[in-house]
């Protein structure tokens, strides 16, 4: 009985649609992902941890498998500001992640306003790689690597920068206008309120992608009939919409969580982008900016025996251990929270340099302790309490954690 | 604690009667509603109906039957496979829990079928993904799902993982786990959106034990014919969002949610935050008619510009099993370093170079500045106070009007090669963020943008691509380039603005393998060293 119901308020409508077509429309698949930021892979000590391109690859090939398929990528590609200078590190992440985009197939590049100050010859390298052309609707900056607008199938895709003001709703509007038998779409680094606004203003959108400040949204905003949607911050989710030949009628938001498994060849362009990063030495480029006297922790141990072995014991001692296993041990940005004093001019080198700074170790908590090795009585260590783990257990590497959970897992 | 005086005040003053087990705050409203309808029976008196209530629940034995009318063979293939695969994950999860299909004329506890499109839901205007009935009494199915074939409008088939995530929906929910509200977790139901199971660990056992005990307890009162005392808490929140407004970094904001038991049984509270921002504060348990307060602070330390955080607020209220907060607030940097070279580079020459960075701070918290220091290079920095108009790109922050101190760097002449990375430090005496910097480029003479060409994986015998020869608005001419092999060939082209765009080629005959070579190019301009342009590529 309880099938009947369903049957009858499920199906009329289905069949009346079926009913009224004259000719079957066009089902297509739109993902947009994108906000990527240098994320390409999620770094953490916490599981699981969200995002990374090599699991993006992977569901936007599933995405587009049945239908023709329109790939958005909303740009900010690289991490930092750019318009600042880009590390050689930040410079190869960008052409990791272009080349990576290759693999997923995407179809276009919606320049944010920070990917400008990439400059023609990075923007070049951008195109070159991911082998889609880069939309720059209003260029603040004007480059021969850039294109107004996109076409495919029934669609057209803009881009938006808030920044340029009337200039750039002008330039949305007098392209809209002109061709609006085209389904258009506008991708903004604009926010929500500044995505719901240009919804408002142009009513024959029927997408508007802005830049998210928060995770991915699980349902769409709707403004009349445009929807509103944003693929979150840093890579870490994606979404899949559908349009049905009339309107956009389905929407997925993809979270890149570790159930998601990476995608073959976009993990074979990741490894090389480990190994260009260990082939350019950048680990040992990085400025050392303190002169601060590390002793290793086996310095500590004749002292302070029992917490040398409890600390033995814990993750913390085979900290680079973790890295090494896959492959991220010359990594810079990693490094720092695997090792002892990677910031001074007596830190940590390399595991054959360095062996007792190896890994996170007394000091990484407790600061240099070299001098109070050498005389102990006159040179006291500071007390140090929770605000020590924060360096490394912030918000982004460690988002769940809380001190007194994890202060167990290593009390001394 | 609580919970248990409580229960031992209702005990006493109910007599030798005790007070009915309420469900964990991790069970379902349905498994919450079916557990009340036995209690009240038993309340009552009635224990043959609440024995014919709680026959309803599996015990070691989980009996499913899926029905595939309506699917055709191709997708029931697919889907078969995928029901052993969510078998599977049950049995590595709970071990001591059997799930086996029905034999013929059995009734199960779980029944699975199909309908071609199910009705939109009210609140996304999309197709249901689901359609579930709890049972209720003797001779109903613990739990019947209805899974729509079609996930969209115009009818999109449903996809394997949806059907994966639904299923396993279906047997947590037939043993009473709670749905859940985010994806990624076996009790997120598709609907369309989401999608991938997550695993089914521990947590999953611990529920299912506390459940069991529950349908335990009640079905011993059945059996020893115990009147027990029916009692149900319900939930009461005023307010589900917080706007903590435009803060300073590091502020502390705090706000306080009341939780109302409007119930005659404890309540059960459970928070979950999204964000490791967030310390929370509340009552485990809140008693019948009494108000508990949810404190929450959110440190916004880690954070810069506007943000969206939630809180998940879960209940043994079987009509309020989960509610989200939603929690938004734009964090304005307490202190920043804005404003140098143009374009983030600076050019070295014989007398150094020069250039004015701005450190900006909120009003409300002045900072004082403890050392300035510029880190890559050698040189020297002074500082002023200043006002003025800036934006931050960084954070979508247009041009305001910002106070604090300008920094005028001047580094000594160096010997740079090309460019390379430098950045302003500024210590400050602010207790949590004690350094703001901003990084920049130095370079002198000529220096190549990228520093190398990578081609990354090509196929063919050809490639290409360009970089640009940054002079810094100098005009340079170049006087003679080098490639490293006959394979390589590179083509200058003077800019606009005098820069030069060298295309590079590579029209390689030694086939597939890796691209290690370089382009050496010399210019006119006095002591400007050669520039080494590495080429890198894979030639597949």
């Amino acid at each position: 009985m309880k099938r009947g119901w369903l049957l009858l308020l499920g199906l009329v409508p289905f069949v009346f649609l079926q009913q009224g077509k004259a000719t079957q429309p066009e089902t297509w698949t739109i993902v947009v992902g994108g906000n990527t930021q240098g994320y390409l892979t999620p770094c953490g000590c916490t599981k699981p941890m969200l995002g990374g391109v090599r699991r993006r690859v992977t569901q936007t090939k599933e995405a587009c498998k049945d239908h023709p398929s329109l790939v958005i990528e909303t740009g900010r590609l690289a991490q930092g500001n750019p318009s600042q200078g880009l590390s050689r590190q930040a410079e190869m992440k960008v052409e990791t992640l272009a080349e990576t985009l290759r693999f997923a197939a995407v179809d276009v590049i919606a320049l944010h306003p920070l990917d400008r100050f990439l400059g023609d010859a990075g923007l070049n390298g951008v195109s070159r790689l991911s082998r889609a052309p880069l939309l720059d609707t209003s260029p603040m900056i004007p480059s021969s690597e850039t294109m107004p607008e996109f076409r495919k199938g029934p669609f057209g895709v803009l881009n938006h920068d808030p920044a340029r003001g009337k200039a750039g709703i002008d330039a949305v509007g007098a392209i809209v206008k002109s061709s609006p038998e085209t389904r258009w779409m506008v991708v903004t680094a604009g926010n929500r309120q500044e995505g719901e606004a240009l919804a408002k203003e142009f009513p024959e959108l029927i997408l508007v992608v802005y830049a998210s400040e928060s995770q991915i949204a699980f349902s769409p905003l709707q403004v009349g009939r445009v929807w509103v949607v944003s693929p979150g911050v840093k890579g870490q989710g994606m979404l899949r919409l559908q349009w049905n030949g009339e309107a956009l009628d389905g929407y997925e938001a993809v979270r890149l969580d570790d159930e998601t498994p990476n995608d073959p060849d976009a993990a074979r362009i990741y490894r090389r982008y480990q190994d260009r990063v260990r082939a350019e030495k950048l680990l040992e480029q990085m400025p050392r900016t303190s002169e601060a006297a590390y002793a290793g922790s086996k310095a500590c141990k004749s002292c302070h025996t029992e917490e040398y072995k409890i600390w033995k014991d814990t993750q913390h001692a085979d900290a680079l251990a973790t890295l090494e296993r896959d492959f991220h041990d010359s990594d810079p940005e990693c490094v720092g929270c695997h090792v002892v004093g990677l910031e001074s001019t007596q830190g940590f080198v390399a595991r054959e340099k360095t062996p007792h700074l190896t890994d996170v170790g007394c000091e990484s908590c407790h600061g240099p302790a070299a001098n109070h090795v050498k005389a102990p009585e006159k040179v006291r260590m500071p007390k140090k309490g929770a605000e020590s783990c924060y360096g490394c257990h912030n918000s982004e590497h460690s988002p769940t954690f809380d001190f007194a959970t994890y202060w167990d897992k290593i009390k001394h | 604690m609580v919970s248990s005086l409580l229960a031992m005040v209702v005990v006493a003053s109910a007599g030798s009667a005790e007070i009915a087990p309420i469900p964990s705050v991790n069970s379902s409203a349905g498994f919450q509603r079916l557990v009340a309808t036995a209690a009240k029976h038993l309340e009552a008196g009635k224990f043959d109906a609440a024995a014919g209530v709680l026959k309803l629940f599996p015990e070691d034995v989980l009996i499913y039957r899926v029905d595939f009318e309506g699917v055709n063979a191709a997708q029931r293939a697919t889907f078969e496979g995928m029901v052993q695969e969510v078998l599977s994950s049950f049995k590595r999860g709970i071990p001591d829990l059997e799930i086996r299909p029905a034999k013929r004329g059995e009734i199960p506890h779980l029944a699975v079928s199909f309908s071609e499109k199910l009705p939109n839901d009210e609140v996304t205007g999309l197709p249901k993904g689901m359609v579930e009935f709890d049972g209720a009494g003797p001779g109903d199915i613990r739990f019947e799902s209805v899974i729509g074939l079609r996930r969209l409008s115009v009818g999109t088939v449903i996809e394997s993982h949806q059907f994966a995530a639904d299923f396993a929906y279906s047997i947590g929910a037939t043993l009473g786990f709670a749905r859940a509200p985010r994806p990624g977790v076996i009790m997120f139901r598709t609907d369309g959106v989401g999608g991938r199971l997550g695993p089914i660990g521990l947590d999953h056992r611990k529920m299912h034990t506390a459940n069991r005990a529950v349908v335990a307890r009640l079905k011993q009162a059945v059996a020893a014919k115990e009147r027990l005392i029916y009692a149900v808490p319900s939930a009461y929140l005023g307010t589900t969002s917080w706007d903590a407004g435009s803060v300073v970094q590091g502020t502390v904001s705090e706000q306080r949610f009341e939780i109302v038991n409007r119930g005659k049984a404890p309540l059960t509270v459970r928070v979950v935050p999204d964000c490791s921002c967030f310390t929370l504060n509340f009552p485990d348990t809140i008693a019948p008619g009494a108000t508990g307060l949810l404190s929450v602070l959110m440190n916004s330390k880690d954070f810069k510009g506007p943000q969206r955080k939630a809180l998940f607020v879960y209940t043994d209220d079987p009509e309020r099993a989960v509610t989200r907060i939603d929690v938004t607030s734009y964090v304005r940097p307490v202190h920043r370093v804005l404003g140098g070279p143009e374009g983030g580079i600076l050019e070295m020459t014989e007398n150094g170079a020069s250039s004015v960075f701005y450190f900006v701070m909120e009003e409300d918290q002045p900072v004082e500045i403890l050392s300035t220091q510029v880190y890559g290079l050698s040189g020297v920095t002074r500082v002023e106070p200043w006002e003025g108009m800036l934006a931050d790109p960084e954070i979508n922050e247009p041009a305001l009007p910002r106070k604090g101190y300008k920094i005028s760097v001047l580094l000594s002449p160096s010997a740079v090669k090309g460019r390379v990375p430098a950045s302003v430090i500024v210590e400050t005496n602010h207790p949590l963020i004690p350094v703001s910097s901003r990084a920049f480029n130095v370079q002198r003479g000529v220096a190549s943008f990228p520093p190398t060409l990578y081609f990354g994986e090509f196929k063919g015998s050809a490639a290409r691509g360009y970089v640009v020869l940054q002079g810094l608005g100098k005009p340079f001419k170049i006087t003679k380039i080098e490639t490293s092999s006959p394979d390589y060939s590179a083509t200058p082209e003077t800019l606009e603005n005098g820069d030069i765009k060298l295309v590079l080629e590579w029209k390689g005959k030694s086939g597939a393998g890796a691209l290690l070579g370089s382009v050496t190019v010399t210019t006119d301009l006095p002591g400007q060293p050669p520039i080494v342009i590495p080429i890198q590529g894979i030639s597949e």
